[in-house]
């Protein structure tokens, strides 16, 4: 993180900026980026409620498949990638 | 493990919440405060994220006074705030099980205040489910939260006060909105319900001053129109608005595109009832407070002795209201706890009840000026999904019913709606709507899932770490198990 507060973390492979304090959610609209999940049967899904009810915004963090992109703070080096809904069936 | 016991403990840490909990101590109550945010506020008092803030900041001058006084009010021993902890069961009316993400504990208490608040509601139609398609809830977290706005061009489509304030507030961060559309013909028709509105005082204040950045602003206004669908290959790129005519059906032959990359919407706020739903507290519809409330006495007690239910996750209100009825049900669940109310509480408890009047009286105008007889159903197609965690279409589910499978519970178990991440949050409503529309039996209610826990959704390993045995099932969670 640099003094600006500013940090850097990627989206299925893409470098975004973020800044401390913000949700991955919020850093990825700023980027102009709005689709982060694919639903069941394959559409483009993103940030919705902006309260953590919706589920649309889920993320892939460092692995894990369970995370809300409205709900999660940016961190340093994060690697983001986009959900298939259909890929665990 | 012991289970911790204090006198009160308080469901979420928003405008009611943390009122309520002030007011409790301020009796001198031992008292628990769990929210499943990490920052204290909720919905309405929400803390800026610090270093980026992009967008002019929205937060007055008045409000950011009485945050830190709500914070003030929660700085004392005797009240413990749990930030990122989660309610995930109300055992019975003294019992509640948490979850704060690395494990699960029991805390009891002779009162429980629920105030988890409300959501956005939102009815489906063609391309709802497209990226930039956002509730107003969403654009104002966005926008106040985190300085950040949605992409430009934004359309503001849909109903009631939150969608105006979510434009106003676009447009004062300097967002290109390039249409409100607002289904009622009457926003501008304030003066009609003067009478009631009167006894907003500076409520009534923000809505004018909502309405003349509108108005100031030249935005087209288009009153007494809706979106009719979304469109979009990986994300939004237009819709289609039109006018509602009388029997509140869209006239799709007048018909007009508007480019958006961005649209915000909403049909109003409704409560957030997993929790009061868990005991079982009796309910009722008010179609104009955001549809199922909890019934609710003068002391803000719900059906079920030494359960409290106040803010939006009992009836919408917004934010006044919240605050009022968090700081009567904090002094109330005190003396319920039997602690006993000092002469100047007892005065701060009857001005809050006067205040409460008059607050509702300013909504229900409110709420007048925004109702119409839309129906939103009108815009289904058999494309249109229903269910967005499982993909359920409204052809889907007219398929089953063809079939036979008509009620809720049997199109649940044919197609899996309802059975997602959301828990339901995104389509039980709607599947109770259109079950009931052509339902056989009008008189017969509806058998709807049930509420079980857990009320959010909580990580195995917080379980597997709880010390106790879990709590049995109650035969019928919608039968309260003691009343008053
Ligand atoms: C997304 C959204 C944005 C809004 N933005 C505005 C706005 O900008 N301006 C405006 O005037 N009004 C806004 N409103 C309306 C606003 O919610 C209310 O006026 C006000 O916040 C109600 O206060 P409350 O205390 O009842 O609920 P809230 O402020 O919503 O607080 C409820 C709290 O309870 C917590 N909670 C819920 N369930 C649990 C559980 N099981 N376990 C632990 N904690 C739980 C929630 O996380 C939340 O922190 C918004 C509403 C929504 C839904
Ligand atoms: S946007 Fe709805 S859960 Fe994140």
């Amino acid at each position: 993180m640099n003094a600006n507060g500013q940090l850097n973390f990627r989206f299925d492979g893409q470098e975004i900026i973020g800044y401390a304090g913000e949700s991955i959610a919020a850093a990825l609209i700023a980027s102009g980026i709005s689709a982060t999940r694919l639903s069941a049967t394959g559409m483009p899904r993103g940030y919705f409620c902006g309260m953590g009810v919706c589920w649309e915004c889920v993320v892939r963090i460092n692995g894990i498949n369970t995370v809300r992109a409205c709900r999660q703070v940016v961190e340093d080096g994060m690697i983001v990638e986009t959900v298939n809904a259909a890929e665990k069936l | 493990m012991t289970i911790e016991e204090v006198d009160v403990t308080i469901i979420g840490a928003g405008a009611a919440g943390l009122s309520a909990a002030g007011e409790a101590a301020r009796m001198g109550a031992r008292v628990v405060l769990v929210d499943d945010n990490q920052h204290p506020g909720g919905q309405y008092f929400r803390q800026p994220s610090p270093q980026n803030y992009k967008c002019k900041s929205l937060v007055s001058e008045k409000d950011r006074h009485r945050f830190v006084q709500l914070l003030k009010g929660i700085d004392t021993p005797l009240v413990r705030y749990c930030p990122g902890t989660t309610v995930w069961d109300i055992h019975d009316q003294f019992t509640i099980g948490l979850a704060d993400g690395e494990r699960s504990r029991r805390i009891r208490s002779a009162a429980i205040v629920i105030s988890a608040g409300a959501r956005d509601h939102v009815y489906p139609f063609p391309g709802w489910t497209l990226p930039g398609v956002i509730t107003a809830g969403g654009s104002q977290n966005l926008i106040k939260g985190m300085g950040i706005a949605p992409a430009a061009p934004v359309v503001v489509a849909g109903n009631g006060p939150l969608l105006l304030v979510a434009a106003a507030n676009l447009v004062s961060v300097g967002v290109e909105v390039a249409a409100v559309v607002e289904a009622s013909n009457r926003p501008w028709n304030i003066v009609r319900h003067a009478a009631k509105l009167i006894h907003g005082g500076s409520n009534l204040g923000l809505a004018i001053k909502y309405l003349k950045i509108l108005y100031k602003s030249k935005i087209p206004f288009l009153r007494g129109y809706g979106v009719i669908a979304a469109y979009g290959s990986e994300c939004l790129s237009a819709v289609d608005v039109a006018p509602i005519i009388r029997n509140g059906k869209f006239e799709r032959s007048q018909a007009r595109r508007i480019t958006a990359k961005t649209m915000v919407t909403g049909m109003g706020l409704t409560p957030s009832l997993e929790l009061p739903r868990l005991l079982g507290l009796k309910e009722t519809s008010m179609p104009l407070r955001g549809g199922p409330n909890i019934i609710t006495n003068e002391k803000m007690m719900s059906s079920v002795f030494g359960v409290f239910v106040a803010g939006d996750g009992s009836s919408i209100g917004g934010v006044e209201l919240s605050l009022v009825e968090g700081r009567i049900a904090g002094i109330n669940a005190a003396i319920h706890a039997g602690i006993g109310a000092s002469e100047s509480m007892q005065l701060s408890l009857t001005r809050d009840l006067s205040a409460h009047r008059r607050l509702c009286k300013f909504r229900s105008g409110l709420e007048r000026v925004f109702m119409n007889n839309v129906d939103w159903y009108d815009l289904l197609t058999p494309e249109t999904i229903i269910c967005r965690c499982e993909d359920v279409t409204w052809g889907k589910l007219h398929k089953c019913k063809e079939k036979g499978l008509i009620t809720p519970l049997q199109l649940k178990a044919a197609t899996r709606i309802g059975m997602g991440r959301c828990q339901g949050r995104n389509c039980l409503g709607t599947l109770a709507a259109l079950t009931s529309h052509e339902g056989d039996d009008p008189t017969k209610e509806q058998e709807m899932p049930r509420t079980r826990p857990p009320a959010r959704p909580i990580l195995l390993s917080e379980l597997l770490h709880e010390q106790l045995p879990p709590p049995e099932l109650p035969d019928d969670p919608h039968l309260p198990r003691q009343q008053d």
